[in-house]
């Protein structure tokens, strides 16, 4: 299998975390919280500092340990639900709507100054690398073996983070965030208690962002400002539109089809005749209709499908109900 | 001290242009109930249209004309095809919002494709530097703290006394009761829009001239301070948005100055941040309607 | 319930999907065998792996240029081995995320058998992939941090800014200025010259009088600028990208009428960047710094090819000359090791363009002497190309003045390699 097509399907499948993740706070919870990609680069951060051992100077960074990857994970984990929390904290509190949106905007943003600007953090724009194969070396595998070994990897985590959602889906739990989300005042007087509800939501997809964090991280074996950014967000978003916002299998169709397809047309396009010579002359106009694309779908589903290709399976009860048209937020 | 209003009189020449780009951008919300997150773009595409009738024609005049008509175009056009369509199917203003940022992406990818991602460069003569006073000012800089303080003086006018500005005042506290006493509200939010374009626009215009280079980002990044600013001057409220942008144009000067400038857009969002859960009405507003839900 | 209906279902999904990995990684896929005297079977291809999106597409654009004209002067002399060449390129979105995608489609979807790219940025993401893969990269980038590069397969044809560094400090003080300003913006790019600049001036006699450090893309920086106003430095060294330094240059217009000279890069000598402060200001206040050949006829080639394909009156876009002198040694390299397998052309690198050798300095005046069976020493455009154990390399630089009538850079004072050792910290 070519070694492109591995690439590629591995960077679903983490996707696929990221957006599941995503899911939880946005398809569930109703929040539309763009701070979520922030948790990833935290994850994916937090997994270099604790794997690549002490930085040579002229770089800088924090920690600096060199722990075997899987514990390294835990922490990545564990510390993507700590900076979830403190923004939940102060973001989920009477915010709402546009302006819960607006102030984790903010969130991010400043985390991502930090990230780029404070060098002591995380070595600033360098970014930190060194992240070879972990894991590698307890089954001898070479470079090219390793390729393989890591897809599955990934596959097997984004199987069981989907395990892990549907789990959550039928629960209590989730059912309870999704009552929230139709209506906050009717939770509130059945004794929600709202607040914990969507911070407990929040925290976890969080921890979601993180872990999936940390496996780009080990694919990437890098991580620095430039893998911050805006299409890659604006990607991981539609992807949860498309799909079907409270569906996992409706996120996971929307990673195959936004995450891969559309992200990686550009790379096959210009196999197409005619199309190859403009794209050697303007290299940009192929990339930028692809964004241009995959704005348009955004803008099409909101107002036409906006349950997305695989709606979110309704909870009905036996009793005829009025049929609910218009989908939440 | 010289320093200190040196740099109050750059920030306010800053101040000027945000207050103009802040001041569209809430009529857009006050008559829509939307956070327009294209409305950067607006100011994008009014630059480089300013650019090519300025090739064109050489002069700096028909640019800033050029700039404010196509303005009020784009903001026509963004009403007519998505805000519009959207709020009348009853979208939820989250929705929408996602919507515009939809719209934002498309209207930069469409700027790369037609003009390249590169930086145009977008040279007029400033004039030399004169002392104002404690203050350092070219004549542009002068040209543009009059102009917009004209534009909102000629704003305040249109919106306190002419029928269209009670209209639009109708739209914006109720629009519900506004039509019922027979006012077309999808008519006045067109031609708010249509308004807002228009110093949007003409914003475009004197942003890039004053900075004298851009690309298809710029109006983007912008947007970013735009909307701290209006949020901070209370959504929605036309002229405690201009305080709110004068507010922030200094703090971002002054903190840029004597802290560092790398972390500009972060206190820029910092201030956004505790504006919203402190006093989410905005600092200047006594208003009646509550954080928009 | 659906839930419970769908368990099953899930559970042996996950069971499949676990022997699937196993089996996978089993299989291994085949490891493509960079056996030696490997002979191209149709057109080599050649790859550039840049930014083609995004504010930095300029780079991008840039690298495919100065491929491309290499590839004309190429296929006009008769090709690498026999074949035409080809090149095709993927863009990285100055992303480490997607620079990783993009190089294995380069790899395994185009057969690259050499990449020229990528950025500072992504080359830590692409590093692994490349080395594993065993194909030379030539890639451009100033970070100090590849000063000491052991990864053989890494070659940077552009210097490192620590010399750059060197250079800018001692034609300033050569100018007879003492008391010096630095501004740069914060990209990663910029950053890395601060600290030889500062070394170098001390060393010399001169003395810093501020350091500042702008973010990129802001509307104005006159409160900065003043700051540096104040300390009455005699020059000003910088780099930021065009558009920063079309607002910083308006500034200092404003301020002080453009006072104090300027000395920046190759990133300054850049046509964009030119074109965004004006080829006039870039005239009376600007001095770049940056590499170059001796004698300078492999740049007059350079630009002679690249009138021929883009016009007389354009000027080629910043670090173009880096790709186009990575595109001719890779070919040369090619030649030279009779093979397109990825370690023979590695191994073949460092003697077609370091001595001992014949100079060259154009692909065809080259490849003769290598059908002649005499060593080369290919000097390039951008430099004399000559790399040290860490695959950097070094050589002389020259001061250029941007001349408004021709919009060419004028070399105006040339900095020997000997200079520049002696004055290194």
């Amino acid at each position: 299998m070519s070694a492109y097509v591995v690439s590629v399907l591995t960077e679903g499948a983490i996707f696929g975390i990221m957006a599941l993740g995503l899911n939880v706070i946005w398809g569930w919870s109703g929040d539309f919280d763009l701070a979520y990609y922030g948790y990833v680069a935290i994850g994916a951060y937090m997994t270099l500092v604790l794997t690549i051992g002490a930085p040579t100077p002229p770089a800088q960074y924090i920690l600096g340990l060199q722990l075997p990857y899987p514990l390294a994970v835990v922490g990545a984990i564990a510390t993507s639900m700590a900076v979830g929390l403190v923004v939940g904290l102060i973001a989920l509190r009477h915010l709402r709507g546009i302006y819960f949106s607006i102030v984790t905007l903010g969130a991010v943003y400043v985390m991502y100054v930090m990230a780029g600007q404070y060098v002591p953090l995380v070595d600033g724009y360098n970014g930190l690398s060194g992240l070879f194969d972990p894991m590698g070396d307890w089954f001898g595998l070479d470079y090219q073996s390793y390729q393989y070994f890591f897809l599955g990897l990934s596959l097997v985590c984004f199987v069981l983070v989907f395990l892990f959602t549907a789990r959550i889906s039928g629960s209590r739990f989730g059912m309870a965030l999704r009552t929230l989300r139709e209506d906050e005042r009717a939770a509130a007087a059945f004794g929600r208690d709202i607040y914990r509800l969507k911070l407990k939501g929040y925290v976890l997809g969080a921890g979601l962002a993180g872990f999936a964090g940390a496996l780009f991280a080990a694919y990437l074996s890098a991580f620095n400002p430039s893998a911050w950014s805006p299409v890659e967000v604006i990607v991981l978003y539609s992807a949860v539109l498309v799909g079907g916002r409270g569906n996992i299998w409706g996120v996971a169709l929307g990673v195959l089809i936004m995450g891969m397809l559309v992200q990686e047309s550009t790379r096959f396009l210009p196999m197409l005749p005619g199309l190859g010579q403009l794209n050697t002359l303007h290299p940009q106009v192929l990339l930028a209709l692809r964004g241009v694309v995959i704005g348009l779908v955004l803008v099409l589903f909101l107002r036409f499908r906006p349950q997305g290709l695989l709606p979110e399976r309704r909870y009905v009860d036996r009793e005829p109900v009025a049929p609910a048209s218009m989908p939440a937020t | 001290m010289h320093e200190a209003l040196l740099t109050l009189g750059f920030g306010i020449v800053t101040a000027a242009i945000l207050a103009l780009s802040a001041v569209a951008f809430t009529l857009e919300y006050g008559v829509t109930n939307v956070a327009n997150v294209s409305h950067g773009e607006i100011l994008t595409v009014s630059a480089y249209v300013a650019y090519l009738v300025h090739s064109r024609t050489g002069s700096a005049v028909a640019a800033a004309i050029g700039a404010a008509v196509a303005g009020g175009l784009v903001a026509l056009a963004m009403y007519m095809s998505v805000i519009g369509p959207f709020i009348r199917f009853g979208a939820s203003p989250t929705v929408v919002f996602i919507a515009t940022l939809g719209i934002s992406f498309m209207i930069q990818n469409f700027l790369v494709i037609g003009f390249g991602a590169e930086n145009v460069a977008y040279t007029i003569d400033p004039g030399a530097p004169q002392h104002l006073g404690p203050f350092l000012l070219t004549p542009l800089d002068e040209q543009i703290v009059i102009s917009a303080a004209a534009i909102t003086l000629g704003l305040y006018v249109i919106v306190s006394r002419t029928k269209f500005g009670k209209a639009l005042r109708a739209v914006s506290q109720n629009r519900e009761l506004a039509r019922v006493t027979g006012i077309n509200a999808t008519q006045v939010a067109a031609a708010t829009f249509v308004l807002a374009g228009m110093i949007a626009g003409y914003a475009g215009f004197i942003l890039a001239e004053s900075v004298g280079t851009f690309n298809p980002y710029f109006g983007f990044s912008f947007f970013l301070i735009t909307l701290t600013a209006s949020v901070a001057g209370g959504l929605g409220k036309p002229f405690g948005t201009v305080a709110g942008a004068v507010m922030v144009g200094l703090i971002l000067e002054f903190a840029g100055n004597y802290i560092t400038a790398s972390y500009n857009l972060a206190f820029a969002f910092a201030i956004l941040a505790i504006v919203i859960l402190v006093r989410p009405r905005g600092l200047f507003t006594n208003a009646r309607r509550t954080v928009f839900e | 319930m659906i839930a419970n209906r769908g368990h099953a279902g899930i559970w042996r999904l996950m069971a499949s999907s676990i022997v699937v990995a196993f089996v996978l990684a089993a299989c291994g896929g085949s490891s493509s065998p960079t056996s030696s005297g490997k002979q191209p079977s149709g057109p080599v291809t050649m790859g550039v792996l840049s930014c083609f999106t995004g504010t930095l597409a300029s780079l991008g654009q840039a690298m495919l240029q100065g491929s491309q004209i290499a590839q004309k002067a190429i296929n006009d002399a008769g090709g690498i081995l026999g074949q035409q060449l080809n090149i095709t390129h993927a863009d990285t979105q100055c992303d480490e995320a997607d620079a990783v995608p993009a190089v294995r489609q380069l790899l395994a979807a185009n057969q690259v058998v050499g990449i020229i790219g990528p950025e500072t940025q992504e080359i830590s993401a692409v590093a692994p992939i490349v080395t594993s893969a065993k194909i030379p990269t030539q890639f451009q980038g100033g970070s100090t941090l590849f000063d000491k590069n052991t990864n053989q397969y890494l070659w940077r044809d552009s210097p490192s800014d620590s010399q750059l560094g060197v250079a800018m400090a001692l034609y300033a003080y050569n100018k007879g200025y003492r008391n010096a300003a630095l501004v740069f913006y914060s990209d990663i790019a910029a950053q890395t010259f601060p600290p030889p600049i500062t070394k170098t001036f001390e060393k010399l006699g001169g003395k810093i009088a501020i350091s500042i450090t702008i973010a990129p893309d802001q509307t104005d920086y006159k409160a900065q600028m003043q700051q540096v106003i104040a300390t009455n430095p005699d020059v000003i060294f910088t780099q930021t990208d065009a558009a920063t330094a079309a607002v910083m240059f308006k500034n200092f217009k404003d301020l002080d009428n453009l006072a104090i000279p300027f000395v920046g890069t190759d990133v300054t000598g850049g046509d964009d960047y030119l074109k965004a402060i004006t080829y006039q200001v870039a005239h009376d206040h600007l001095i770049s710094v940056y590499g170059t050949s001796v004698s300078g006829a492999a740049a007059d080639e350079f630009n002679k090819d690249f009138a021929a394909q883009f016009g007389a009156s354009n000027q080629p876009l910043a670090n173009a000359n880096y790709a186009y002198d990575a595109v001719i040694s890779q070919a040369l390299a090619i030649d030279k090791a009779n093979s397109i397998a990825g370690a023979d052309i590695n191994a073949a690198m460092m003697s077609v363009t370091t001595p001992p050798g014949t100079q060259c300095y154009t692909y065809a005046s080259c490849l003769s002497l290598i059908k002649a069976g005499t060593e080369i020493n290919y000097d390039g455009a951008s430099g004399p190309l000559d790399y040290n154990q860490f695959h950097n390399v070094f050589g002389p630089y020259a001061a250029f003045q941007q001349d408004p009538g021709t919009g060419q850079q004028v070399q105006v004072q040339l900095l020997s390699a000997a200079e520049l050792a002696k004055a290194t910290p």
